[in-house]
């Protein structure tokens, strides 16, 4: 009874405080200068005099100003009173001293403002998933730490020919599905079916059929990939970015479905992938368009093709492990199945009956081996480069924001023995000890909200600039200058 | 005339009082009701009455409301609640439990 007792009381504190707060003081004048009115005209009536009487009656009421005090206590207001005068005195002290306010929020602001931008980076770079369903269950085959492109043992395999991929996804039933893609992209000529102006330049990606499957992402517009249209009989298909629909076709709806013409093949576009999407690396320049693998030996005619070459690596491979699978003995049973695939290749007729090679790569091909390692990140390789040195920056602009720190903690203390006088006299006067250390609080909050807020326009500048840096070349880098809610909430923490 | 204050801790059972008697009242007719009621021996220190309703406002004693008087002037009516006439009860019945002993103590003594 007493707890629902209190709570009710608690409710109707915080209702007035929402509701009522702004003409409180108003109506509460109102309803006293009423009762004075009152009482004036009743002495009045009595025979006073004019001026007696709204002096006697004011002096019978009592003091309005305290009255108001008590009230707002009893609405338990008063905290809220003291940090306003609280914060209009460091306002008007900070004011008064121009100098000392503009060069400790400027420090502040880049001292903030670097480690934001930096966090915003890290968190992008490091932290988030792909843009894609269930990113935790994505795992890659490889570190991804070779590049691309080559031939022969790798040792340490990521990069795949697609024969040697096809393998892998049809031995390795621990994922429900494995996914090939390029290492890299390609350029590309591409224009409208009937439009004769010059065709114009795009990049591509050759990805398998289960591409978008594996990676759990649905169409913006029309379909995206499947199984079917990676078949050397299937029609040509490409997917487009919603980036390059957007900005390079004007979002126009007829294009789903029709052809364009790109290296000079006609091809039907399917569909259009959604806005967040950048595909499976997190680069500069991300795909404007997806194709089926089989479809390189169509536009790369001839020798250029690398699709039936058994040696030549160019794919990646990332797929989503079932649940509750342990990636050890994925990680193992995949290396058995290489060895295998690489047994049969190298050391068998079809490569080379050379008894001396045949016996070198006989004793090489157990060393070979794949690490399946967790990619919610898609591939790291792009990212491992910039990590050591975002890492660097890090630790830089927290060494930054420490300095920044150490000198505005030197100024206020300068500033503080500088009103040492004027802090002695208010003792006397009466204030306390924590109302004078509250009030010194207060204008150190005042100063590091300031300080912050200054900081976020610094840091959207900062992270633009590095990002401009970082990628000095690229067109476009998907990567968000805004810093995200829980950088914002970790800043307001660290003030 | 001299006047006398009202004892500490009754104020609160007075203006209930005056309340479950009135129905909506402002504050300065609260007042007078007091004073008229006991016959201008009491006097409540005027000022006060409004923080008073206040605290009464925040347990949910009294209600208030925005109203006009007879001559047409904004004026905050009060109204008293349930809990209101439940409290009225309980600080009657309190306030006589010290009276009587009290008084016990007067006449012993």
């Amino acid at each position: 009874m007493r707890f629902i007792e209190w709570l009710g009381e608690q409710a109707r504190r915080g209702r007035m405080l929402l509701s009522h707060r702004d003409r409180f003081d108003q109506e509460m004048e109102e309803e006293m200068r009423l009762h004075r009115d009152l009482r004036a005209r009743e002495l009045l009536e009595n025979g006073a005099q004019v001026n007696d009487a709204s002096y006697a009656a004011q002096r019978k009421f009592g003091n309005t100003l305290r009255l108001r005090e008590e009230i707002h206590q009893a609405w338990g207001w008063t905290w809220i009173d003291s940090l306003a005068r609280d914060f209009k005195y460091a306002g008007r002290r900070l004011r008064k001293s121009p100098g000392f306010t503009a060069v400790a929020v400027l420090t502040l602001a880049l001292g903030i403002g670097a480690n934001t931008a930096i966090f915003t980076l890290v968190q992008q770079v490091i932290f988030n998933p792909l843009p894609v369903a269930h990113a935790s269950e994505l795992y890659s085959l490889g570190d991804n730490k070779n590049g691309c492109c080559s031939g022969g043992l790798q040792d340490d395999f990521s990069v795949y020919s697609y024969p040697l991929y096809q393998y892998l996804r049809d031995h390795t039933p621990e994922f429900s599905d494995l996914a090939g893609f390029m290492a890299g992209s390609v350029s590309l000529g591409v224009r409208r079916e009937g439009d004769h102006a010059a065709a114009q330049f795009f990049r591509g990606e050759f990805v398998s059929g289960n591409y978008f499957s594996v990676l759990g992402v649905d169409a913006r517009a029309g379909r995206m990939l499947a199984p079917t249209d990676d078949q050397r009989s299937a029609p040509p298909v490409a997917v487009m970015s919603y980036r390059a629909w957007q900005n390079r076709f004007a979002s126009d709806p007829n294009l789903i479905g029709r052809t364009l013409i790109i290296r000079g093949i006609p091809v039907t576009l399917a569909g259009i992938t959604p806005p967040e999407f950048f595909g499976d690396t997190l680069a500069s320049d991300p795909p404007d368009f997806w194709m089926p693998i089989s479809m390189e030996a169509l536009l790369n005619p001839g020798q250029a093709s690398l699709l039936e070459h058994w040696n030549e690596y160019w794919l990646y491979a990332i797929g989503r492990l079932r649940p509750g699978t342990d990636p050890r003995a994925v990680q193992a049973h995949a290396t058995t199945e290489l060895q295998q695939w690489l047994k049969e290749n190298y050391v068998g007729d079809r490569y080379s009956s050379d008894p001396y090679i045949a016996a070198r790569y006989t004793k090489d091909i157990p060393k070979q081996y794949i690490n399946v390692i967790p990619a919610p990140g898609g591939v790291i390789s792009t990212r491992d480069n910039n990590r050591s040195a975002l890492r660097l920056l890090m630790v830089i602009s927290a060494l930054v924001l420490l300095i920044a720190c150490a000198n505005i903690a030197n100024l206020l203390l300068a500033r503080s023995t500088a009103s040492r006088y004027q802090i002695a006299v208010r003792l006397a006067l009466g204030a306390s000890r924590s109302h004078i250390l509250r009030q010194t609080m207060t204008e150190g909050v005042l100063l590091a909200l300031l300080g912050g807020a200054a900081g976020l326009g610094v840091s959207v500048a900062t992270s633009r600039g590095i990002l401009s840096l970082a990628f000095r070349h690229a067109d476009y880098v998907p990567i968000s200058t805004t810093p995200s809610l829980p950088v914002l909430g970790s800043l307001l923490l660290f003030l | 005339m001299s006047r006398d204050e009202i004892p500490p801790g009754t104020l609160y059972m007075l203006i209930l009082r005056v309340l479950a008697r009135g129905g909506e009242l402002h504050g300065y007719e609260i007042a007078k009701s007091i004073e008229l009621l006991s016959q201008d021996v009491l006097q409540v220190e005027e000022g006060s009455l409004y923080p008073a309703l206040q605290r009464m406002l925040i347990k949910g004693w009294v209600k208030a409301e925005w109203g006009v008087t007879a001559e047409n002037r904004r004026a905050r009516y009060y109204r008293l609640t349930a809990a209101g006439r439940k409290q009225l009860q309980e600080e009657i019945s309190q306030f006589e439990r010290v009276m009587g002993a009290v008084n016990r103590v007067i006449q012993t003594a």
